[in-house]
């Protein structure tokens, strides 16, 4: 399950880890995951809600429970 | 781990007789694309109940009159004002969901309670389908608001100006297990949990300063035990209703945890914190007192555990000496091994035995090293937000305070499948998942199997004109004659789809089912008395 992304290039396998996944599927997965390891930041600029410091302000919510 | 935490079975207790069961519940926080709500929270909460598409609930009411939620375990009795809303208000309020789960309004914002579950794997699947009813209601809202404004709803806890919403677990426990010692061998748990259980946060909501915070909730509990959940919050609450058989159970109602995403920390909070409960009822006070270190002072050490990310403070304990959080996680965890070693110990219990062993022994090399996350941030979600949060600062260049930071933090919690952020790290593969989507989506029509919630959401769904009102313990059938009848569902164990499958099967209306019940043979729903309401 360990793969190798950028901002912890020593990340070591854990073996103790059960993660139920095919070999195939988990190298498919790692390759994926390396390839896009920058691309999620890109994403996230995408994504993220434009206005966000007036968002941040805004977001006062009535407590709850 | 895809099949590891799965146990069709449930069976995580050593007594295959014990009932354990538990049920979790999610309340939201609300905004519009701008950020704000103010004083249209309650009503758009109401409207967002109102756009659920109905194929997911028909039009009982909730079922009140078996609620009494001012019961303290501590023995006593609270003033309080019983709630009792009218037809209209009750059918704005509540969705009686086909799910057996309850979708509705409570203290102004949108709250969904999962139905009670035996295995965790349920406890994971009904909690996330919670999250898509939600969204299916709030984009059916977007498509018929006049105004063409769009929602935001979050699954966190905070809003960064020191206001709280909940996130609430519900543990089934054996009534003889005295209050006194699940406080004293809850505590040292619900202060150090938030190590693998914390959802993470940018900043104290309270002037605390230091930055991130481990935990969304630690800061705003303010006594080690009380009733309140909205004011001087305690760590292990006293609500005392079980929705339940009373003189055999307790309903432990735990009010300190994170709304978490990623579904490692969610099984790890609910599936140690029931392992534990479990142990505490089988151990005697002997081995507890033994096992369990008690804190000096539980308040200030669950904010220091949320405010260091070393991991390292010193936690005072009662008897004199101190404990770093690891120790003390590390302390609880061997007390419910060792007992289960002793009692012997099903497959789920294993699993999650071994997860909690393996995510605390890598917590400890964590803390040791630094930039070393040997996988936890791809489980533990204070790690994976944290990690997210540095890398984009980093690569953008953005100071502390910047917008946007505090932005992903709280999108992070977004339950859009499209725009959350961690539903967008969970679709590209950057964290683990135990569950497969298909299970989550069987969840949002379809009751669990092996608690009352099956006869409830089953006999809801079946005959959606005859019931005409549920609760956690009730079904109300209107069977054409001049009075309702109220069945009883007591026991949590009881009206199973084993027990009660057959028989809802075989009935084309509820009232045959109702005749039937009457005539003697109970369906394992709990007895029916044929009480008038």
């Amino acid at each position: 399950m360990s793969q190798k992304s950028k901002h912890s290039p020593k990340r070591e396998e854990t073996p103790s880890e059960p993660v139920e996944e095919s070999a195939e599927g988990a190298t498919e997965r790692a390759k994926k995951v390396r390839e896009e390891a920058d691309d999620i930041l890109d994403k996230i600029d995408e994504v993220l809600e434009k206005n966000a410091s007036g968002f941040v302000k805004s977001f006062i919510q009535k407590g709850g429970e | 781990m895809s099949s590891s935490v799965s146990s069709p079975q449930g069976d995580f207790v050593s007594d295959p007789t014990a009932c354990r069961v538990a049920g979790t519940e999610v309340e939201y926080g609300i905004a519009f694309s701008s950020g704000e709500i103010g004083d249209l929270s309650a009503q758009i909460s109401h409207e967002l109940v109102g756009s659920l598409p109905e194929e997911y609930s028909g039009g009982a009411l909730w079922d009140y009159e078996p609620e009494d939620p001012f019961h303290d375990a501590r023995g006593f009795y609270v003033e309080g004002q019983r709630e009792r809303p009218d037809r209209g208000e009750n059918r704005r309020t509540n969705r009686a969901l086909y799910n057996g789960g309850r979708f509705y309004v409570d203290g102004g914002h949108p709250e969904y309670s999962a139905p009670e579950c035996r295995s965790l794997r349920d406890i994971l699947r009904f909690e996330r389908a919670g999250d898509r009813l939600v969204e299916l209601a709030m984009h059916r809202w977007e498509r018929r608001d006049p105004r063409g404004r769009s929602l935001r709803v979050f699954r966190n806890n905070a809003d960064g100006f020191g206001n709280s919403w909940g996130y609430h677990e519900n543990y089934l426990v054996a009534r003889s297990l005295p209050f006194e010692r699940i406080v004293a061998g809850l505590t040292a748990h619900l202060v150090s949990r938030p190590i693998f259980c914390g959802a993470g946060k940018v900043a104290s909501d309270r002037g605390r300063g230091g930055g991130f915070q481990i935990s969304q909730r630690a800061e705003f509990f303010e006594v080690p035990v009380g009733l309140s959940t909205t004011a001087r919050r305690g760590i292990v609450n006293t609500r005392d209703e079980p929705h339940s058989l009373h003189e055999r159970y307790r309903r432990l109602h735990v009010i300190t945890g994170d709304s978490n995403c990623s579904e490692v920390s969610t099984a790890l909070k609910v599936g140690t914190t029931m392992l534990l409960l479990a142990a505490l009822e089988g151990s005697s006070p002997h081995d507890q007192a033994a096992g369990i270190p008690v804190l000096l002072d539980p308040v200030s050490a669950f904010h220091a555990v949320s405010s260091d990310l070393t991991l390292r403070a010193p936690l005072p304990l009662s008897d004199g000496r101190t404990l770093g959080v690891l120790d003390l996680a590390e302390k609880v965890f061997r007390f419910v091994k060792d007992f289960y070693l002793r009692e012997g110990m099903g497959p789920e219990t294993r699993q999650i035995l071994d997860r909690w062993e393996s995510v605390l022994s890598r917590l400890g090399s964590m803390s040791k090293v630094q930039g070393e996350f040997l996988g936890l941030d791809r489980e533990i979600d204070w790690v994976i937000k944290k990690g997210l949060l540095d890398r984009y600062a980093e690569s953008r260049s953005i100071p502390s305070g910047d917008g946007r930071l505090r932005m992903i933090d709280l999108q992070y919690h977004d339950i859009r499948s499209d725009r959350g952020l961690f539903r967008l790290l969970e679709s590209r593969g950057e964290v683990l998942r135990i569950l497969d989507p298909q299970e989550i989506e069987e969840a949002l029509l379809s009751p669990p199997a092996d608690t009352r919630a099956y006869f409830r959401g089953t006999l809801l769904r079946r005959f959606p004109r005859e019931v005409v009102a549920v609760s956690w313990s009730s079904a109300v059938v209107d069977d054409g004659s001049t009075s309702l009848k109220r069945i009883p569902l007591e026991d949590p164990c009881r009206g199973t789809q084993k027990v009660a499958g057959a028989l809802i099967e075989r009935h084309v209306t509820a009232s045959g089912l109702l005749a039937e019940l009457a005539s003697g043979q109970t369906p394992g729903a709990g007895s029916v008395n044929g009480k008038e309401t």
